[in-house]
């Protein structure tokens, strides 16, 4: 089975900086591979019999470029590296869209893996698109995957319930970030991802989408002036703390 | 107003609410839901609680664009998103996610939501046709007209490559729904241990809460169910207390709770920057302090 993973870089969250004016600045904020597709990643190579093989494909800007973050995806197991590189990327439809002709462009394959939402913007959305666009049958919420021979079994939580299903590939499923635990790779798996293929190819070199959405603003939300009265672990501070609870509730 | 909405809604309370703003903004509305109610819906396209909606997304996107709808409203949750892909896909458009807030002007919709973990909200513009997948209890409910009947009804059968094979209840998803609570406990990593989580629950019981937790107490440390973290997927939580153990205060998690009422907290390190974003503090280490806040509350 060709199984291909789509992952997201994304900056990382804790070092993302509030200017005055309540813009962000992402200036100092290192690349990082989206967290859930991480375990999307490993869910892959878990899923992967002998005869099977795993890649990776992104769309991304300058993270695609940084060889830390080559090795950084290459080093969880993939056998090669695909990316689209966009110097301005596009909404989800044009990413979508983008998406479905670089797999068309790698050769197809027979399940295509996306995790559960981008750690960025968790729109959780990116993989049903991709699958509904190709015409492909497609699932979301897929906590549990695994292989019959002639097909996939896949459970799917939505809300209280769990659904059981029969998918024919090939076929594009959205997995859930408790579906498997991701691996932290060995300095062995690490050094041996720098020899590993990468293909990169323009966003010029495929037809896009003009963007259907437009993004007015983004902006760190107003903080709430609030009273910060302190009290120690005494007798008196913890009654004076359970008092004010008591006198809110 | 809109000429005709589309609303994607299975369940009741998601209806209710989503139907009540697709009235007030269009014409002609149609429901998409594999439940029984119409809340006023001009016309209903209705599949079996029996099938799965992977089986039969594909062939009601068809019918969604066939009707060239000015926006297509879709619960949040799994199955909203996957019917938002699959519209957003067959009317070429991109959806606004998770929401917040949305304004429904006449060349386009302009929506709110929280993108970098909460770290920020964004405003984005989507033109018509948008697709929306909005958060619960952002639109006012209104009562549904008077006539019923009226509606004309259409149900789609599933078929093709997926199958549904069984469903069961899922004994790892909880049922906690942390929106509506008036009083919640918010449990960190700094509640150190799984053995004070039983200690948590006590505390929140004594003081009818409900119990959140933020993200790594639910996806690393796995001691509560996920439906209970906080701080991810547009959810802002506006209880009228809300007590902090062992949570530091990232602002990612903040956000999620910065519309509470008054703000209680509980942490070992007086620098946490919780501290300054609380209305009470309490400085000390959980392990001695939670015993004594449970003895004191009962």
């Amino acid at each position: 089975m060709k199984i291909l993973v789509c992952y997201k870089y994304v900056p990382e969250e804790s070092e993302i900086k509030i200017n005055a004016d309540q813009s962000l600045d992402l200036s100092g904020a290192q690349w990082t591979i989206s967290q859930y597709d991480n375990n999307a990643i490993e869910a892959a190579m878990k899923l992967a019999d002998d005869g099977s093989s795993v890649e990776v494909l992104t769309v991304g800007g300058e993270a695609l470029d940084n060889s830390k973050m080559r090795k950084s995806v290459l080093s969880r197991g993939p056998s090669k590296m695909y990316g689209v590189r966009c110097e301005r990327c596009g909404d989800l439809y044009a990413t979508a869209v983008l998406l479905k002709q670089a797999i068309e462009r790698i050769g197809g394959c027979d399940l295509v893996i996306f995790g559960e939402g981008s750690g960025d913007m968790y729109s959780q959305i990116l993989g049903n698109m991709t699958g509904a666009l190709m015409g492909l049958p497609t699932l979301n919420g897929v906590c549990e995957i695994r292989n019959t021979g002639d097909g996939l079994i896949a459970k799917r939580r939505v809300g209280h319930r769990l659904e059981t299903l029969q998918l024919a590939t090939p076929a594009v499923i959205s997995v859930t970030s408790d579906i498997c635990r991701a691996r932290i790779p060995s300095m062995k798996e690490i050094l041996g991802a720098g020899k590993k293929p990468v293909e990169i190819w323009n966003d010029s070199e495929f037809a896009q989408a003009d963007g259907r959405s437009e993004e007015l603003s983004l902006l760190a939300p107003p903080k709430a002036k609030r009273l910060s009265i302190c009290y120690k672990d005494s007798d008196e501070g913890l009654e004076s703390f359970v008092q004010a609870l008591r006198k809110h509730l | 107003m809109y000429n005709k909405v589309l609303v994607f809604a299975n369940e009741a309370s998601a209806a209710a609410e989503l139907m009540s703003c697709a009235r007030g903004i269009a014409s002609e509305t149609v429901l998409i839901t594999c439940g029984e109610e119409l809340y006023g819906a001009g016309s209903v396209y209705r599949y079996s609680r029996e099938e799965t909606l992977a089986a039969v997304a594909a062939k009601l996107a068809g019918l969604t664009a066939a009707l060239k709808p000015d926006a297509v409203l879709c619960e949040a949750g799994v199955n909203g998103k996957l019917f938002a892909g699959f519209a957003a896909a067959a009317l070429h458009t991109s959806p606004l996610c998770d929401i917040s807030e949305a304004s429904f002007l006449p060349e386009y919709v302009v929506a709110k939501r929280m993108v970098y973990g909460g770290t920020a909200i964004k405003t984005e513009k989507s033109g018509l046709p948008a697709v929306i997948v909005a958060s619960p209890g952002i639109f006012e409910l209104a009562a549904p007209p008077e006539e019923k009947g009226a509606a004309a009804e259409i149900s789609v059968e599933g078929s093709g490559p997926v199958r549904l094979l069984e469903t069961s209840e899922d004994a790892a998803a909880g049922t906690v729904n942390l929106s509506s609570a008036k009083c919640i406990v918010g449990v960190g990593r700094g509640l150190s241990s799984p053995d004070n989580v039983p200690k948590a629950e006590a505390l929140a019981g004594l003081i009818g809460a409900e119990i959140g937790c933020t993200r790594p107490v639910a996806e690393e440390e796995h001691w509560f169910t996920k439906d209970r973290y906080i701080g991810v997927s547009g959810c802002m939580l506006k209880p009228n207390v809300y007590l902090a153990l062992g949570i530091s205060g990232q602002v990612q998690h903040m956000v999620g709770i910065n519309q509470a009422g008054t703000i209680f907290a509980v942490d070992r390190n007086e620098h946490a920057p919780i501290f300054e974003q609380a209305d009470y503090c309490l400085h000390g280490d959980i392990n001695t302090v939670l015993p004594k806040l449970i003895q004191l509350l009962k």
